[in-house]
């Protein structure tokens, strides 16, 4: 089923925005071959999902076999979104980004992280989700390697965030994405308290150094 | 009005925090009540009927990660962050803190209009604001022995409510009812079984009275006054149940549910008795709040003035040494004189006399020694709570005797398989919300909460002896396909199963039960 989608005219027509947006992604993802080990499956909602099958008869599915639109929109429901710049940790096969988007619509800036490249070129295959590769609002980081993310990350982000954990997706890289959370965790933590330290007024550095002395308030109990 | 509380720890501490919350509804009939405690307290509030919503935050879990793991602080610094920005957006108006210096930072991150029960600010430090908040630490802080004020009477003076307007509350929930049943039933106890519970451990080691001395008493209660004794207490005191039963020979009739209960199945367990003997405990909070009488040890820090059990009826042995309440247990000079003094004999004459004051003819025996005090508790409306030496108690004191029953605050509200199925429907939203917040070890726990939940309702489906039958019959099947995910970690295909087919499978079994008029 996935190879036939891939020939088809929006794959193309994706597949063209994305060398646009990053060639050597995009070069990246076309230069590998399908992972027979990432299965398309339908479900009860006329969707297709998908599945990891792992070692020992063991597998894992990605997306409800039910409806994983309906599963996207109450993930993306669910996100506390209080900044304009957004990341989300896991595309799968993309419906809970395409939600996301869809919900919170003021947001300015998004990094969409996926470890997996084959999954990433199967939701390219699969779901049309060419406005998220062609939004130059969305930036993508595939693939796993550590010190690149922290790079685009340094260099791009300049403001607080918020990041989105898509568990599915996350837990076939546990190392990967731990490596990434922990990333994030110390770029926002820097950023909240220098916000905190440049200016002596203002409701949000009181809040950050509010923060930083209830922790020590733990510390010592 | 838009009201936080907040209370992070201390199971007996929260409880005590009750009936000031019940003083709030009555002041506020139209106002909103949430709650702030320890993610490991929840189940303690979320029953209370006067609180609207329950937030709660990990700290017990994140103090020992910037302890142990200082590398998580910058996680728990953004957890922190995120969730206080979220909770600031609420616009609480009142904020009362009973929890001190965390609970003043926290109050004034969150930015209320009114803060009582300690307050911060960068120029001041952590301070107290209203009257009685500072008076009750000039009272502990100079002069302890003279405070005749129970800290629930405090903290309502706080709150700025009358005082007496609530009794302590803990509302046990039908499925935990049964499952308490459960454990006493498999411990041996039959229904007419009159049983007394003892709770032989406490935080502290020299608040602990003895095993010898508990089994001189559990000895007597079962050879002389014919009861079943029920041993609880944590996963962590099991080795002083295990002493205590080594010391009584044989564990025929002793039902050790040591480490076996929560919060709601230990309320369950202490509905279901006639008396609680204990010292200075959480669990004693928490039989007064379930309505259960109390008999309270205390000696050492224990002040029975400060923290005796609230309400009528509970009696009191206090070892009134003149160096008591101490502050320095740990070096006491005086070989702890105050626990020695206490002695089975004592306990066993308490126990008589609570059992007198439960009849109808009432008498009052003469209490043996000086050294150690017996006094009743009285809670009165409109005023703080008395002890009253029990040689002067008086029977024509309206509203003292005979010993309480339970009040209609102490029963549940509404139906027991009602409570189970919105029990199991919460936590089935929980599992949810955890995994889209991508939160692993949340959702796994609460995972295996949601299994718990299930069998409670299928419990109270059937009544507890044929659940297992239903379970096997209409859920089995489905139960050991959604664990083998489970174990795969296919949460996707866990989600699936519960929201599709468990909780239709529930639905459906309700509606039988409901049209063979079982319900």
């Amino acid at each position: 089923m996935a190879a036939d989608m891939l020939l088809d005219d929006s794959h193309r027509a994706t597949m063209l925005k994305f060398h646009g947006k990053n060639g050597d992604v995009a070069d990246l993802i076309e230069g590998i071959a399908p992972d027979g080990s990432l299965e398309p499956v339908g479900t009860d909602s006329g969707s297709l999902a998908v599945r990891r099958n792992m070692e020992g008869g063991i597998y894992r599915y990605i997306h409800s076999r039910v409806d994983p639109h309906r599963e996207a929109g109450i993930w993306a429901d669910c996100q506390l979104v209080q900044n304009a710049t957004a990341v989300i940790l896991g595309c799968g096969l993309g419906y809970h980004v395409l939600e996301f988007l869809k919900r919170h619509k003021h947001i300015k800036q998004v990094y969409l992280v996926e470890a997996d490249e084959s999954l990433f070129q199967m939701a390219l295959d699969i779901l049309d989700i060419s406005e998220v590769v062609d939004d130059c609002n969305v930036q993508l980081s595939i693939g796993r390697d550590v010190d690149l993310f922290k790079r685009t990350l340094f260099d791009s982000i300049d403001g607080p965030f918020t990041y989105h954990i898509f568990l599915p997706a996350t837990s076939l890289y546990p190392e990967y994405y731990a490596s990434v959370i922990g990333i994030l965790d110390e770029h926002l933590l820097a950023m909240r308290l220098t916000a905190g330290r440049d200016n002596d007024c203002g409701t949000d550095n009181l809040f950050a150094a509010g923060v930083e002395k209830l922790i020590d308030v733990m510390k010592s109990t | 009005m838009n009201i936080l509380v907040i209370r992070m720890h201390r199971f007996g501490d929260i409880l005590q925090v009750t009936p000031m919350l019940q003083g709030l509804k009555q002041k506020f009939p139209d106002g909103s009540i949430s709650f702030l405690t320890g993610s490991d307290m929840t189940d303690l509030i979320s029953c209370n009927p006067d609180v609207d919503e329950v937030f709660s935050i990990p700290e017990k879990e994140h103090r020992w990660f910037l302890k142990n793991r200082p590398e998580q602080y910058s996680r728990i610094y953004n957890e922190l962050y995120d969730f206080l920005s979220e909770l600031r957006q609420r616009n609480f108006q009142l904020i009362i803190n009973r929890q001190y210096e965390f609970g003043g930072l926290v109050a004034w991150l969150l930015g209320a209009k009114e803060i009582r029960g300690g307050a911060f600010s960068p120029e001041r430090g952590f301070v107290f604001t209203d009257d009685a908040s500072k008076e009750l630490f000039e009272t502990v802080r100079t002069e302890r022995s003279r405070n005749s004020r129970n800290l629930v009477d405090w903290g309502c003076r706080i709150a700025g409510v009358p005082l007496g307007c609530g009794e302590m509350l803990f509302r046990v929930p039908g499925a935990a009812r049964s499952e308490a049943q459960d454990l006493l039933s498999r411990g041996g106890a039959k229904d007419d079984n009159p049983l007394v519970a003892v709770q032989m451990g406490a935080a502290r080691s020299f608040r602990q009275w003895g095993t010898e001395n508990y089994a001189r008493v559990i000895e007597w209660l079962i050879r002389e006054r014919d009861r079943r004794v029920v041993l609880l207490g944590s996963e962590d005191e099991r080795g002083l149940a295990e002493a205590t039963v080594r010391c009584l020979g044989s564990e025929d009739d002793v039902i050790n549910l040591t480490g076996k209960t929560d919060f709601k199945t230990l309320g369950g367990v202490l509905e279901r008795c006639q008396y609680l003997i204990t010292g200075d405990t959480g669990t004693m909070h928490m039989a007064a709040s379930v309505g259960t009488p109390v008999l309270a040890l205390f000696y050492g820090t224990a002040y029975p003035w400060e923290t005796g059990p609230y309400g009528t009826g509970h009696l009191v042995l206090y070892a009134d040494e003149p160096c008591s309440p101490c502050l320095t247990p740990e070096e006491c000079p005086c070989g702890h004189r105050c626990l020695k003094a206490i002695t089975p004999r004592h306990v066993c004459a308490a126990f008589d006399i609570a059992e007198s004051m439960r009849g109808e003819n009432i008498q009052f025996p003469a209490w043996p020694d000086e050294a150690v005090r017996l006094f009743v508790t009285r809670r009165r409306s409109g005023s703080d709570q008395l002890l009253i030496p029990v040689n002067n108690c008086d029977d024509r004191e309206e509203g003292l005797l005979p010993l309480p029953a339970r009040t209609a605050a102490h029963r549940p509200g509404g139906d027991d398989m009602e409570s189970a199925m919105r029990a199991f429907s919460n936590q089935r939203d929980l599992l949810v919300r955890r995994f889209c917040l991508g939160d692993r070890p949340s959702f796994i726990g609460a995972f295996s909460e949601l299994v718990d939940r299930l069998h409670a309702a299928v419990r109270c489906l059937d009544g507890s002896r044929h659940h297992e039958e239903t379970l096997a019959r209409e859920l089995m099947p489905t139960i050991e396909e959604v664990y083998t995910a489970f174990q795969s970690e296919d949460f996707v295909t866990v989600l699936d199963i519960v929201q599709y087919r468990l909780a239709p499978v529930m639905e459906g079994l309700i509606r039988k039960r409901r049209s063979h008029g079982t319900i």
